[in-house]
């Protein structure tokens, strides 16, 4: 399947792109993709991701097709053939 | 401790890495008078034009000239670590030694209106408590020689390495 | 008592003269400082039903109880006065060196009462009290008047909160400034314009001592490397800007005036685009570990140059809500805020109504003549140009536009609507006439009673119930029956960090987890290693539940009724067309059924009034008196 992944702030500036499509075996979970992403950018390993490389370090999380926001007992969960998702940082006031 | 090459450590600044916090300057005057009070700081931060901020301690100069300029010999220079020491009862507060010294290091202490200077916490066992305390690792005991390397080092990295 | 000198100090500019009040420790445990404080003086100090910018009303600033010690983020003070943009309790938090000046002189609060002939600079110079002509600073924008005063004196430690022109023209949105920060909303900035005070300037020279020095070192040294972590790295490398995408992703982001969610060029006005293109360096506050103020330097162009620390309320309100795909006007506008003295958030708010009004016709381009302008100019979203030059009017007073901006949405559009027999209130985005935040709530609905019930208008800040909509813990879409409780539940948890005060970006930084199990256990430790008390978790929960009433209660007494619990007719009417959030309203009927749920929550009557028992229950047994029910 594919999938669009977006990368905002601090995903962002570690992967030094803002947007990757990426092509998926059926059945892959959200925490896959996060593991997908440590290994492909160790730089995101201590601030976007935590030191075991498949868990999202809050405040950052997945967003899917801008509606829903995967809670982290939801990172088992599948994305869908066409899904876009987008690595986030929820951020306050300022 | 002193090397073959250069004798004396001072606290020193990264200005790329001060954030202007002043922390180092709440966590001296706490340990050297049990009190909160950046007027008491040994180490004093800079700002100036919004982003250029640094702090300054004590440079343990060789033949301080803060130690040459007080009339009352109210300040020594141990010989083995530079650090400059200040006799309370001799010093009278003239500022001499502060018209001496060019990084404004020596402070005068508000309610005795006596001189007052960095002594690198040489009573403590971690050493000076801004190092240990500053966030950003702006700060470092060091010495010149060690000053010098890490520049040419990172001259190196930045310059020729890294293009 | 530690952690207080048990005095406030009182400054009357009228007879020019003051006095000390001391206060018994029993009401330091209750209002702490802050917000609360701030707003408790205000209560005591501020003469019922005045005009805000008469003599009767009072300012009044509250020290921070952690202020002048490492305690990370500590460094912050507050103040309060009636506010002249919406006529209620007006608490603006501000911080760096001011706060801890003041600490170190031994004043635990500053209250200035009346009004000077001429205009006036004050200067608390630890127990001495001067006045001085401030004739020569008139004019002088908020930086330049700090660096006058401080090189009057000598003193690199001298601090200044002062005013710009903004404030000196008694603009209802004008803010006071200190350090590079600024106690910005509700309109301090007139308040301190219509007594003449142009600037108090402080200098304290006494050390602060604790009660348990060694716990307090060893708590803050350990929140200290917290702070350097993954909890708060998003604010160090990015800071709050980083939200512009994340708005504009969920269909939230405030865009031509509210009217969508979503902005074309959102990526142009970034806090990623302004991490590459515009970052000089991250600087902190007085007593920040975290140091999360991103200075953005625009060194060529039209807008050259221009330096200042951009954060996300200040850059939604002039760029997406402007409809200005431009960051360098937008970095422009917030120096230009900034040095003036201007709520940026109100201020872009104003203009963006201002520019909807021009677009529909209510407007000429005549109406925009100004003397720098003599010809008027094109009020369009989207024109850069047109929004720095709008900051300048306002602040100035400049020309038919910039005196009617200076007022602020709420009377700009009355007042336009009775001249001209518009309906310009429909888009003149305020709650209580405080200027909407970067949020936008028809599909933030637990937020939206936290809005529409703010005690100094639609706050973010002060709310926080954007939150659980945004992270997905609750439908944002829909109501139930808990979210009355869980707005109640978020701006309690604000109102903590609020009066202590500490910053709330240090929030992970105790446990890892942001939530009360998390945070209140560390946080009652700090207070009693400085006071020598005896606080628990309960005992930190109710210093958010008093500081809200306190200021519910001044409200009350100035008038407030259930019908100023509103929210702005566009979130009733007009549903956002793109986006994510596209297709929602708030309506009249769920707004009221929120309020119901809310102030059921809250132990108040269906009215919204605080019954005497509970007012009782929290200690305030003169505030029941007065305006218990």
């Amino acid at each position: 399947m594919r999938i669009q992944l977006e990368l905002f702030g601090l995903a962002r500036i570690a992967a030094g792109t803002k947007e990757l499509a990426l092509e998926l075996e059926e059945g892959t979970a959200f925490r896959d993709i996060v593991r997908l992403l440590s290994a492909r950018y160790p730089a995101m390993i201590g601030n976007v991701i935590q030191p075991d490389g498949e868990t999202l370090q809050p405040p950052n999380i997945f967003n899917l097709n801008t509606r829903r926001m995967i809670q982290a007992d939801q990172m088992d969960e599948c994305p869908n053939d066409g899904d876009r998702i987008v690595l986030m940082s929820m951020s306050a006031g300022g | 401790m002193p090397t073959s090459t250069s004798k004396y450590q001072y606290v020193a600044c990264d200005p790329t890495k001060c954030v202007g916090c002043q922390i180092c300057e709440y966590v001296c005057s706490q340990t050297k008078t049990g009190e909160f009070n950046t007027y008491r700081s040994r180490i004093r931060t800079v700002r100036e034009h919004k982003i250029l901020m640094t702090a300054v301690a004590c440079r343990t100069c060789e033949d301080a000239p803060c130690v040459i300029a007080c009339p009352r010999d109210a300040l020594t220079q141990d010989k083995v670590t530079g650090i400059i020491h200040i006799d309370a009862n001799r010093c009278d507060g003239c500022a001499w030694c502060i018209e001496a010294c060019d990084f404004g290091a020596i402070s005068i202490n508000p309610a005795t209106k006596l001189a007052e200077i960095c002594n690198l916490c040489e009573d403590l066992e971690d050493g000076p408590q801004c190092v240990k305390w500053c966030p950003k690792e702006a700060l470092a005991l060091t010495t010149p020689d060690q000053r010098a390397q890490k520049a040419r080092h990172k001259l190196v990295i930045e310059e020729v390495v890294k293009p | 008592m530690h952690g207080y000198s048990g005095k406030i100090l009182h400054i009357d500019l009228t007879a020019r003269k003051t006095w000390v009040e001391t206060k018994p420790e029993e009401w330091y445990k209750m209002y702490i400082g802050g917000v609360a404080m701030a707003s408790r003086l205000a209560w005591e100090n501020i003469e019922s039903g005045c005009d805000p910018l008469s003599p009767g009303n009072v300012i009044c600033i509250a020290g921070g109880l952690f202020a002048g010690t490492p305690v990370p983020v500590g460094g912050k003070y507050g103040m309060a006065s009636k506010s002249p943009l919406t006529g209620f309790i007006g608490d603006s938090l501000s911080g760096s060196w001011l706060a801890v000046t003041l600490k170190r002189s031994e004043w635990d609060g500053i209250v200035i009462h009346g009004t000077s002939e001429d205009w006036v600079r004050v200067f608390v110079d630890d127990d001495r009290v001067t006045f001085h002509d401030a004739s020569n600073l008139v004019g002088l924008n908020t930086y330049e008047t700090e660096d006058a005063i401080r090189d009057e004196y000598g003193d690199d430690q001298i601090r200044t909160a002062c005013i710009g022109p903004a404030g000196e023209n008694l603009s209802r949105i004008a803010n006071v400034s200190n350090d590079g920060r600024k106690a910005g909303r509700t309109g301090q900035g007139a308040v301190w314009g219509s007594k003449k005070l142009k600037a108090l300037s402080i200098r304290g020279t006494k050390g602060v001592s604790v009660a348990d020095p060694d716990a307090l070192l060893q708590l803050s040294y350990d929140i200290l490397q917290a702070a350097q972590g993954p909890h708060t790295q998003k604010y160090r490398i990015l800071g709050t800007s980083s939200n512009v995408l994340n708005m504009n992703r969920l269909g939230l982001l405030p865009t031509r005036n509210y009217q969508q969610g979503t902005f074309e060029d959102a990526e142009l006005v970034s806090g990623e685009y302004l991490h590459e293109n515009y970052k000089a360096k991250t600087t902190a506050c007085a007593q920040c570990p975290i140091a999360c103020e991103q200075i953005g330097h625009v060194k060529e162009g039209p807008f050259a140059p221009a330096m200042g620390h951009i954060e996300y309320e200040s850059l939604f309100a002039l760029s997406s809500n402007c409809g200005v795909s431009d960051m360098e006007a937008s970095i422009k506008a917030i120096v230009n805020c900034n040095d003036l003295g201007l709520d940026t958030m109100s201020t872009g708010v104003t203009i963006s109504w201002a520019m909807e009004s021009y677009e529909k016709g209510v407007f000429t381009k005549e109406d925009f003549k100004c003397e720098k302008y003599p010809e008027g100019f094109e009020a369009r979203f989207g024109n850069g140009e047109a929004m720095v030059a709008l900051t300048e009017m306002i602040a100035h007073r400049d020309g038919y536009m910039g005196d009617l901006l200076a007022e602020g949405t709420k009377r700009a559009s009355a007042r336009v609507d009775e001249e001209r027999g518009t309906e310009t209130y429909k888009w003149a985005m305020n709650i209580k006439g405080l200027e909407l935040p970067g949020y936008d709530a028809r599909a933030l609905k637990t937020f939206s009673v936290g809005l529409a019930a703010g005690t100094r208008g639609g706050c973010h800040n002060r709310s926080a119930a954007y939150d659980p909509d945004i992270k997905g813990d609750v439908d944002r879409f829909t109501i139930d029956d808990t979210r009355g409780e869980l707005a109640k539940s978020t701006e309690e948890y604000a109102a903590v960090y609020d009066t202590l005060p500490l910053c709330k970006f240090i929030r992970r930084c105790f446990t890892g987890k942001a939530d009360r199990a998390g945070a209140w256990p560390a946080i009652a430790q700090l207070i009693n290693a400085v006071t020598g008390w005896d606080f628990d978790y309960d005992a930190v929960d109710l210093i958010g539940e008093r500081a809200h009433t306190i200021k519910k209660a001044f409200n009350i007494r100035e008038g407030w009724t259930r019908a100023d619990d509103y929210l702005p007719w566009r979130w009733h009417h007009e549903p956002m067309k793109e986006g994510a959030s596209a297709g929602h309203v708030v309506t009249e009927e769920e707004l009221e059924y929120l309020k119901d749920l809310y102030y059921e929550a809250k132990g108040w009557t269906k009215e919204g009034f605080i019954p005497k028992e509970k007012l009782i229950e929290l200690g305030m047994d003169d505030v029941a008196e007065e305006i218990g029910v």
